[in-house]
């Protein structure tokens, strides 16, 4: 299996084996508080504390599964840049979206926004 | 009867291209990276993926005529340039503090810089490039039934308001037929009749972009380039762009301002 694969079966397995307490705090560290609750698709920045210290441990499926969606990219995109670049990918504007990332998985996008992350990482 | 889209051949001079550091120079990107579907999602990259054999797809190295065509390609055609309304949104997310310092910074960061370089190739100058700016290429491209048949599912679905130029640089599902359907042009010996597309960036029309077929290409390779914060493309994009560059000790320049001070009241 090639490195770059191993990249993205490792990216998966990572999402898989973790759970949406951890992803939630990494979320928060890395992504910081606002943007993961953007994407969550919840008023508050609170609400992603609550779930990342398990204060609230029944977490709709649907804002479960974006979370999950936006740490894969996570464990991706950060074998490959900096934080601080990734964060800048969550924000900006994506041709191949037609909207940011964290939007678009906000709004289900998921196939679609793994397809931007990938090409992210395929040049430049 | 569908004509022969219009050629030209590759700039006299080195073409440049933005790749990670350290990846082998010129090469197309690994077809590991194009997920189980085996297909990549830039503009001219072929939409045949898993439903053909592999050694019928193709696989293409996107360059530019300039650095900065190249650079700008990349920053602002992956991603990194703010989306507006994302911004807006994260105002409006309830927080305890105040927005995160950084969050909404945009700039071309310094770990950005460093993890790519500016490889450069000499393109072979017998090469020919499929012209998508020549004035008949559209019309001749709209004649092919399955184009048009692509072009109107996209008009159907409002994906796409008419096959005119802006189609060019809308959806990649149709820039990719297209592409495809270049890719199999033979002339009457059965040899391909192009290596490539040439096209401008949809981003500035003053850049000169070339999407070349892997398996077509003939090239020298020179030198890749450290991306230096003073690099003359870079500042043209970060100029284009309003996007500060990060230099090696964490300030920001702002090239489009005076004595590239970010500071500056003009």
């Amino acid at each position: 299996m090639s490195t770059k694969h191993k990249a993205l079966a490792q990216a998966h397995k990572m999402t898989v084996h973790t759970s949406t307490s951890e992803i939630a705090k990494e979320l928060l560290e890395l992504l910081t508080g606002q943007l993961t609750a953007l994407i969550a698709s919840v008023e508050s920045e609170r609400t992603i504390r609550r779930w990342a210290t398990e204060k609230v441990t029944r977490i709709p499926p649907e804002k479960e599964e974006r979370l999950r969606v936006a740490y894969t990219i996570v464990q991706l995109l950060t074998q490959y840049d900096a934080p601080k670049v990734v964060r800048s990918w969550f924000v900006g504007m994506n041709p191949i979206l037609d909207d940011s990332p964290a939007r678009a998985i906000r709004d289900g996008r998921f196939q679609e926004t793994l397809m931007a992350a990938r090409e992210f990482i395929v040049d430049g | 009867m569908v004509n022969d889209i219009p050629y030209v051949s590759p700039p006299l001079d080195m073409v440049f291209r933005v790749n990670r550091r350290g990846r082998p120079l010129f090469q197309p990107p690994n077809w590991e990276l194009a997920g189980v579907e085996r297909r990549f999602a830039g503009r001219y990259d072929d939409p045949g993926g898993a439903n053909i054999p592999e050694n019928h797809r193709f696989r293409t190295i996107y360059c530019g005529t300039s650095r900065a065509a190249a650079l700008g390609e990349v920053i602002a055609g992956k991603g990194l340039r703010p989306d507006l309304k994302t911004i807006a949104e994260l105002h409006e997310v309830e927080t305890e503090n105040l927005i995160t310092p950084g969050l909404l910074t945009f700039h071309i960061s310094e770990e950005w810089r460093s993890a790519r370089w500016l490889e450069t190739a000499k393109l072979h100058e017998t090469l020919r490039f499929a012209d998508m700016e020549a004035p008949e290429t559209l019309d001749i491209l709209r004649r092919v039934p399955h184009l048009a048949g692509k072009a109107q599912e996209l008009i159907d679905t409002g994906k796409l308001a008419d096959f005119d130029r802006s189609a060019l640089y809308g959806p990649h599902t149709l820039t990719q037929y297209i592409a495809r359907y270049i890719f199999e042009q033979m002339d009457n010996n059965n040899r391909p009749m192009y290596t490539g597309i040439h096209y401008k960036s949809r981003l500035n029309a003053n850049w000169e972009c070339w999407a070349v077929f892997d398996n077509r290409i003939h090239r020298e390779i020179g030198f890749p380039e450290t991306i230096l914060h003073d690099n003359p493309g870079l500042r043209e994009v970060s100029i284009v762009f309003k996007l500060p560059i990060e230099t090696y000790g964490g300030k920001l320049i702002c090239p489009w301002l005076e004595g590239d001070d970010c500071n500056s009241s003009l």
